[in-house]
């Protein structure tokens, strides 16, 4: 983000990490998950487990993997919870990992 | 335990939603919301004695302002094209939807929903136009996500569809 000042760096930061408060998974190389963080919303019910598949324990996750480029990005999933989020998978080449973030857009909420 | 995932597509309108409703959680209701982005259920099934949960990605329609987003169907095993049979140029959408779904993720099983049986004396779709479809190897098949009919039967078809392709 070279191009943009950093005011706007910083807003973009702080929006991203308190107000969309970011939903984030971690797995191996062989999608099996290691860390993640779940929201308070419950973007998905439960897990994942460590060292289990991420596709059998979040099952919104299902049939993505292994992704065919460096990353997958898929906007506005609603799952069970009823909040939408913004999904994005990419691929960290040096730790032969792959992340998940989601993000919660309730922009999209319905009153 | 095997899991599917499975998606449906169709013009905007047509009773993707509805279906979905209908078959996960077996309710039906005309208040009309329109879906944005994807909405993602899970329903299990028992499939010659095996387990099966599909996972069940309803696609927002496709209008004059938006077109299905095809990164959505990363993966799928099967999807479920939508028409309405009360709007005939529903059934050209679904057409060109089945086009686009072959050219990004190649052939896979597909079943094709006449949607709205239960207004039957409205529609548009004639009987030539669904013979046409089968001609070319569709399986097509008439619902009414308020009555449920064909709603059943539907998934589980193409859930066998899927599974016969293993």
């Amino acid at each position: 983000m070279a191009e943009l000042p950093s005011d706007i760096v910083s807003y973009l930061h702080h929006l991203a990490s308190t107000q969309r408060k970011p939903a984030w998974m971690r797995s191996t190389g062989r999608e099996q998950a290691a860390q993640c963080r779940r929201p308070p919303d419950s973007l998905w019910p439960d897990g994942p487990d460590r060292g289990k598949q991420v596709g059998d324990q979040v099952y919104f996750l299902e049939g993505l993997f292994p992704l065919e480029s460096e990353r997958l990005i898929l906007p506005a999933i609603q799952t069970d919870s009823g909040l939408p989020a913004d999904l994005h998978i990419f691929i960290l080449r040096m730790a032969i990992t792959c992340s998940f973030l989601m993000l919660p857009n309730r922009s999209c909420n319905r009153d | 335990m095997i899991q599917k995932k499975i998606c449906l597509l169709g013009a905007f309108a047509v009773g993707k939603t509805s279906l979905v409703a209908r078959y996960v959680k077996s309710i039906y209701s005309d208040q009309y919301l329109t879906t944005v982005g994807v909405k993602v259920d899970k329903k299990s099934i028992t499939l010659n004695d095996q387990e099966i949960t599909l996972i069940v990605w309803d696609l927002a329609g496709e209008d004059e302002f938006q077109k299905v987003q095809m990164a959505y169907l990363r993966g799928t095993s099967g999807y479920l094209l939508v028409a309405d049979g009360t709007r005939g140029n529903t059934l050209e959408t679904a057409r060109m939807l089945s086009q686009r779904t072959s050219e990004t993720v190649g052939q896979i099983p597909f079943i094709l929903l006449l949607n709205k049986v239960d207004l039957i004396d409205e529609w548009e779709i004639d009987q030539r136009a669904i013979e046409e479809c089968e001609a070319q190897g569709w399986t097509v098949i008439k619902t009414s996500a308020m009555t449920g009919e064909g709603v059943e039967e539907s998934f589980t078809r193409l859930a066998e569809m899927i599974v016969s392709m293993q």
